[in-house]
C-alpha cells in the first residue's frame, strides 16, 4: 500500500535526475570534456571520500531545513518565498549574538547561536505574518520584498555595525572558538558537521507535528479547506501566522547552520547562496514529504558540491552546477504538472484541486 | 437487461452504454451497465448513496474514463477524453457540487467557455442568450451579480443556464432538487418536460421518488454499480423501486411521541444582521428576529432560499457579526460568539454548504469525522492525538451510520455524495449537543439514509435535545417540526404549531412580507 503510493513520487524524482544527468552531459560535452571523466570526478568529489562526504551530508542540513519549512507553511496553505531572507535574518541575529558568546562555554554557546538563529528567522517571518493576519498583504509578496530588504540589510551590517576590525573587507571578524558547532574528529578535514543529527531529527519533528498533534492537524484541516476549518473552530488565521513563523524559525537555523557549521567562520553578505530558494526545490522534488527531501536535500548538495569539485578538478565553468540546479528546478515543476494533470483526470470530485497552486501538486498526505 | 418497451421507436437511442464498467482500484463502481436514453425522454437513475450514478455520468460526460464498455451517440461509438468533448457532442451535466467560479459575476460564468474566437468578447453574446433562455424557459439569472452572493438554489438555476446557453442536447441532472425550494421544483420539473419535448434527453439522479413519479418517463435502477432493474415509469410503485435500490423495504416511521418541551435551549431576541458583513450600514439580511428552541422540540423554519436562513445560522455560529440582538445558547448568554464557542456550549451544526464549509476533501474520512472530537480528550491529550483510538471511533460510526467506504483512511472526497453527508451527520450527532442546527440535513441521501436521519433527529428530540431545522422542503419541515417559523425576506412572519400547519398556511406566510420588504 505504502509502496504504491511511493511509487510514482520515487520515478518522477528518477526521471528527475536522468533528465538531469543527460542534460549535465550535453552541457559537458559542448564544454569539451568526457562525461565519463566528469562523473569520475563528480562522484570523487561529493562522495568519493570522507572527508567530501562529510560537505555533502553538512551542506544538506541548510536546504533541509529550509525545505522542511515549506512543508509546515504549504501544509497550512501559506505559500510565501521568504526563505532567503529567513536564511539571512536568522544568520544575521546568529552573527550578531555569536559575537559576544565567546566567554561562554562550548554547548551553551552553540546553543546560543542556534536559538538566535531560529528567533532570527522567525521574528523577520513574523513581519510577513503579521502583515497576512491584520492587512491582508498576500505573504508571497510581502515575503518576497522582504527577501529584498533583508540582502539591503545584511549587506550594510556586515559595512557596518557587524564589520570587523581585522580588515576592510566586508565581513565580521571571526566566530568565537566556542560558537563554532562541532564536528565529528574523525573525519578528514572536520568537513562532518554534528548538524547532520538535525537532518532525521528534525524531519521526523516535522512528520509528528503535522500528523500526531492537534496543532498540526490545524493546521493541515486550514490549509486543506480553511472556511470548513473555520466553521469547526479552528482559527485558521492563527494557523497561518504560526505555520509562517514555523517556517522561518526553521530558515533562521538553516541560516544559523551555513554560519556555524559552515566552511568560513565569519559572515560575509553573500553566505545565504541561494539556499532559500534550493531549499523550496527540494521540498518540491520531494513532494513536500519531510522524510523524502532528506534525501531530495542530499542530492542538491551534492549538485553543488559536485559542481565545485568539477571546476576544481575538470576545469568546468562554475555556472555548470547553478545550470544544473536550475534545470532539476524547472524538471521538478514540469513533473509537477505532468503529475498534477494525470491526477486531476481521475478524482474530479473537486475541480477547484486542479487549479490549486502547482507548488502543493504533489502533496503528501502525512 | 435492457428491454425495450418502446418498439415503435426506430431512431437509434440518443445514448447507448454497453457493458460500461469503471473500477477504483479493487473497488467497481460500476458495472457492465447497460443504458439507453432516448430522445424526448426523461430518463430517471436510481440507486442508494454511492450506487455508482455520479460516476456513471461522470463517464458519460468524459470527466472518467471507462475501463471497459462502449459507448454510443446516435448510434456512433464515442468516447470523451475530457468534458469539453462530451459538451460539444452536447452532454451537459449539473453537476453534485457546482462548477463556478464566486468571485465573477453570474454573466462572467456563463461567459467563461471554450471560445470559437477566444479574441472576442463572449458577454453581449450569453447575455442575449441567457435573455432568451429566460423568456422560453422561464429560468431567470441576476447577471451582475457575484456567484459568492447567490444563494445555493441561484447557483444551480446558473448551472441549468450554462449548460442551456452552450446548446446541450443531453441533460443530465445530479440530484437538481436538493436545493431547491418546491415552487422551484415544480418550475424545473415543467422545464425538463418542455426541453424533453423539444426533443432533448434528460437523464435525472434523484432520491426523491415523488419527483420520479412526477416528470420521469423511464428509469433504471443501479445497485453496487450494476443495473438491477430497468423499464416505464408507469409500471411500477415506489415500493417496487425502493425495494429494487436497497433490497428491502424501509419500515414507517413510528408516529413521534408528544414532548413537553423543556426550558428554552436557543434563544434569539431582536437579532438583525447586515447583508454585507463588513458594511454595517448595507441593507439588513435580518432584522427583528424573535425565536426559542426549546429543549425535546424540534423548530422548522420555512422559507424560500435567500430569505435569510444562511444569515441566520452565521450569527448564531458567530461567523457573521450581528448589528444588534442576545442570543442565548443552553441557559447561557451567548456573546463574543465564535464557532468554537457554539461548539463548546453544546451546538452543533449540519450546514448547507457541506463542500465548502463542512468538510476538507483532502483529507481522509477519520480526519474528518473527528474533526472536533480529535481536539479534546479522549482523542487528543495535552496536544498529541491518539489516532489508532480516533480511527477506531470513526469505524464505529462508519457502522452506525452506514457510511459506505473502502476504509477510514480513505480521502473523503472520495465518497459519493451521500456519504459524505452521513459522514457529516456522524460527527455532529456523535458530539451529543443540546442544540443541534441542521440545514436541509438530507440533502443528497438515499430513501433509507434519509429515514436513518428523521429517527436521529426523532431521537434527538426524545432525549431532551433541540433541532433547530431549516430546510426549503416544506413536507420536510410539516412532517418533523414541533413549531414551525416561517421566515420572508429576513423577518419572522409568524410560528405556527405543527397541528395547525397546512402547505397553504404556511406557502401565505412565505410570500406575506413581500408587500413591506425590509429596507
Ligand atoms: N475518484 C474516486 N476514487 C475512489 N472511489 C471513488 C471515486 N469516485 C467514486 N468512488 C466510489 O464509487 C462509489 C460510487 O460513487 P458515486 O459517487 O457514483 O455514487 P452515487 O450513486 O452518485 O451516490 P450518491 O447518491 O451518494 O451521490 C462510491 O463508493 C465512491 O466511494
Ligand atoms: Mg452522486
Amino acid at each position: 500500500m505504502l509502496m504504491r503510493q511511493q511509487l510514482p513520487r520515487v520515478l518522477i524524482t528518477a526521471g528527475v535526475i536522468v533528465a538531469a544527468a543527460l542534460i549535465a552531459s550535453l552541457i559537458l560535452l559542448a564544454s569539451g570534456v568526457a562525461p565519463a571523466a566528469a562523473v569520475s570526478a563528480f562522484w570523487e568529489g561529493t562522495f568519493g571520500n570522507s572527508a567530501n562526504a562529510g560537505t555533502t551530508l553538512t551542506q544538506a542540513v541548510p536546504l533541509l531545513l529550509v525545505a522542511l519549512g515549506w512543508i509546515v507553511a504549504t501544509r497550512a496553505g501559506r505559500l510565501h518565498v521568504g526563505y532567503p531572507g529567513q536564511v539571512i535574518a536568522g544568520g544575521a541575529l546568529a552573527t550578531a549574538i555569536g559575537l559576544h558568546c565567546g566567554g561562554l562555554p562550548g554547548p551553551l554557546a552553540v546553543l546560543a547561536t542556534a536559538l538566535a538563529g531560529i528567533a532570527g528567522g522567525a521574528l523577520w517571518a513574523g513581519l510577513t505574518a503579521w502583515l497576512w493576519a491584520s492587512r491582508g498583504v498576500l505573504e508571497i509578496i510581502s515575503s518576497l520584498l522582504l527577501n529584498l530588504v533583508a540582502v539591503q540589510v545584511a549587506a550594510w551590517l556586515v559595512r557596518g555595525p557587524l564589520q570587523g576590525s581585522a580588515s576592510q573587507d566586508p565581513q565580521t571578524d571571526n566566530f568565537p572558538l566556542s560558537t563554532i558547532w562541532p564536528s565529528f574528529p574523525g573525519v578528514p578535514g572536520q568537513t562532518l558537521s554534528y548538524d547532520v543529527v538535525l537532518l532525521p531529527i528534525c524531519a521526523v519533528i516535522v512528520v509528528l507535528l503535522l500528523s500526531r498533534t492537534v496543532f498540526g492537524f490545524g493546521l493541515r484541516a486550514s490549509g486543506g479547506n480553511g472556511e470548513a476549518a473555520r466553521w469547526s473552530g479552528i482559527d485558521p488565521k492563527r494557523g497561518g501566522v504560526a505555520a509562517i513563523v514555523i517556517s522561518g524559525g526553521f530558515a533562521g537555523l538553516a541560516g544559523a547552520a551555513l554560519l556555524f557549521a559552515g566552511t568560513a567562520p565569519w559572515m560575509s553578505d553573500g553566505f545565504e547562496a541561494g539556499v532559500g530558494f534550493n531549499g523550496i526545490a527540494v521540498a518540491l522534488l520531494a513532494g513536500n514529504s519531510p522524510i523524502f527531501a532528506i534525501l531530495t536535500a542530499i542530492v542538491f548538495a551534492s549538485l553543488n558540491v559536485g559542481g565545485t569539485a568539477l571546476q576544481a578538478t575538470l576545469d568546468v565553468p562554475s555556472s555548470l552546477a547553478e545550470v544544473l540546479q536550475g534545470a532539476v528546478i524547472v524538471l521538478v515543476l514540469l513533473a509537477a504538472v505532468l503529475a498534477g494533470r494525470r491526477r486531476g483526470r481521475t478524482p474530479a470530485t473537486q475541480p477547484a484541486a486542479a487549479t490549486k497552486s502547482l507548488a502543493l501538486v504533489g502533496t503528501e498526505e502525512v | 437487461m435492457s428491454n425495450r418497451t418502446d418498439s415503435t421507436v426506430v431512431r437509434p437511442p440518443a445514448l447507448r452504454l454497453r457493458g460500461v464498467t469503471k473500477r477504483f482500484g479493487a473497488f467497481t463502481a460500476n458495472d457492465r451497465v447497460d443504458l439507453d436514453i432516448n430522445r424526448g425522454e426523461i430518463h430517471a437513475l436510481l440507486g442508494e448513496n454511492g450506487a455508482g450514478k455520479t460516476t456513471l455520468m461522470r463517464i458519460v460526460t468524459g470527466l472518467y474514463q471507462p475501463d471497459e464498455g462502449e459507448m454510443r451517440l446516435d448510434d456512433e461509438t464515442t468516447r470523451f477524453r475530457k468534458p469539453e468533448h462530451a459538451l460539444r457532442a452536447g452532454i451537459g451535466m449539473v453537476h453534485q457540487h457546482f462548477t463556478l467560479v464566486p468571485t465573477l459575476t453570474e454573466l462572467q460564468n456563463l461567459a467563461m467557455r471554450p471560445a470559437r474566437f477566444p479574441w472576442r468578447n463572449a458577454t453581449a453574446d450569453v447575455r442575449r442568450r441567457s435573455e432568451q433562455i429566460a423568456a422560453t424557459t422561464g429560468l431567470r439569472i441576476d447577471p451582475d451579480r457575484l456567484v459568492a452572493d447567490a444563494s445555493i438554489g441561484e447557483r444551480q438555476r446558473l448551472e441549468i443556464v450554462k449548460l442551456l446557453c452552450r446548446g446541450a442536447r443531453i441533460l443530465i441532472f445530479d440530484e437538481p432538487s436538493a436545493a431547491l425550494s418546491p415552487g422551484e421544483w415544480d418550475e424545473l420539473a415543467a422545464l425538463m418536460r418542455k426541453l424533453a419535448a423539444e426533443g432533448h434527453a434528460i437523464v435525472l439522479i434523484s432520491h426523491k421518488l415523488t419527483e420520479v413519479f412526477a416528470v420521469a418517463d423511464r428509469f433504471t435502477v443501479l445497485r453496487a454499480g450494476a443495473v438491477v432493474g430497468t423499464g416505464l415509469v408507469a409500471d411500477v410503485t415506489s415500493d417496487e423501486l425502493v425495494t429494487m435500490m436497497v433490497g428491502g423495504l424501509v419500515t414507517e416511521r413510528p408516529a413521534r411521541a408528544p414532548i413537553e418541551p423543556g426550558p428554552p435551549v436557543l434563544s434569539i431576541r431582536g437579532l438583525a444582521v447586515a447583508r454585507d458583513p463588513l458594511d454595517p450600514k448595507s441593507p439588513p439580511a435580518l432584522s427583528g428576529i424573535d425565536l426559542e428552541v426549546r429543549a425535546g422540540e424540534i423548530l422548522g423554519i420555512a422559507g424560500v432560499a435567500g430569505s435569510g436562513q444562511n444569515e441566520l445560522v452565521e450569527a448564531v455560529m458567530g461567523i457573521r457579526p450581528a448589528l444588534s440582538g442576545r442570543i442565548e445558547l443552553d441557559g447561557e448568554p451567548f456573546e463574543d460568539r465564535t464557532p468554537r464557542r457554539f461548539y463548546e456550549s453544546g451546538g452543533a451544526l449540519i450546514p448547507e454548504d457541506r463542500h465548502h464549509v463542512a468538510i476538507v476533501s483532502g483529507m481522509t474520512l477519520w480526519e474528518n469525522v473527528t474533526m472536533r472530537a480529535l481536539r479534546r480528550p479522549p482523542l487528543s491529550r495535552r496536544g498529541i492525538l491518539n489516532v489508532s483510538a480516533a480511527r477506531a471511533e470513526t469505524r464505529r460510526l462508519m457502522t452506525e451510520f452506514d457510511i459506505r467506504a473502502d476504509t477510514e483512511k480513505t480521502p473523503i472526497g472520495r465518497l459519493s455524495g451521500g456519504n459524505q453527508q452521513k459522514a457529516v451527520l456522524a460527527r455532529e450527532f456523535s458530539d451529543h449537543p443540546a442544540l443541534l442546527i441542521a440545514v436541509q440535513p438530507v440533502r443528497g441521501l438515499d430513501v433509507r439514509a434519509t429515514d436513518f436521519v428523521y429517527r436521529q433527529l426523532s431521537e434527538h428530540r426524545a432525549r431532551g435535545g433541540a433541532v433547530l431545522l431549516i430546510s426549503m422542503d416544506l413536507d420536510e419541515i410539516i412532517a418533523m417540526s414541533d413549531r414551525i417559523a416561517v421566515l420572508a425576506h429576513g423577518r419572522i412572519t409568524g410560528v405556527v404549531d405543527a397541528d395547525d400547519a397546512t402547505r397553504t398556511r404556511i406557502g401565505a406566510l412565505m410570500t406575506s412580507a413581500e408587500d413591506t420588504p425590509c429596507s
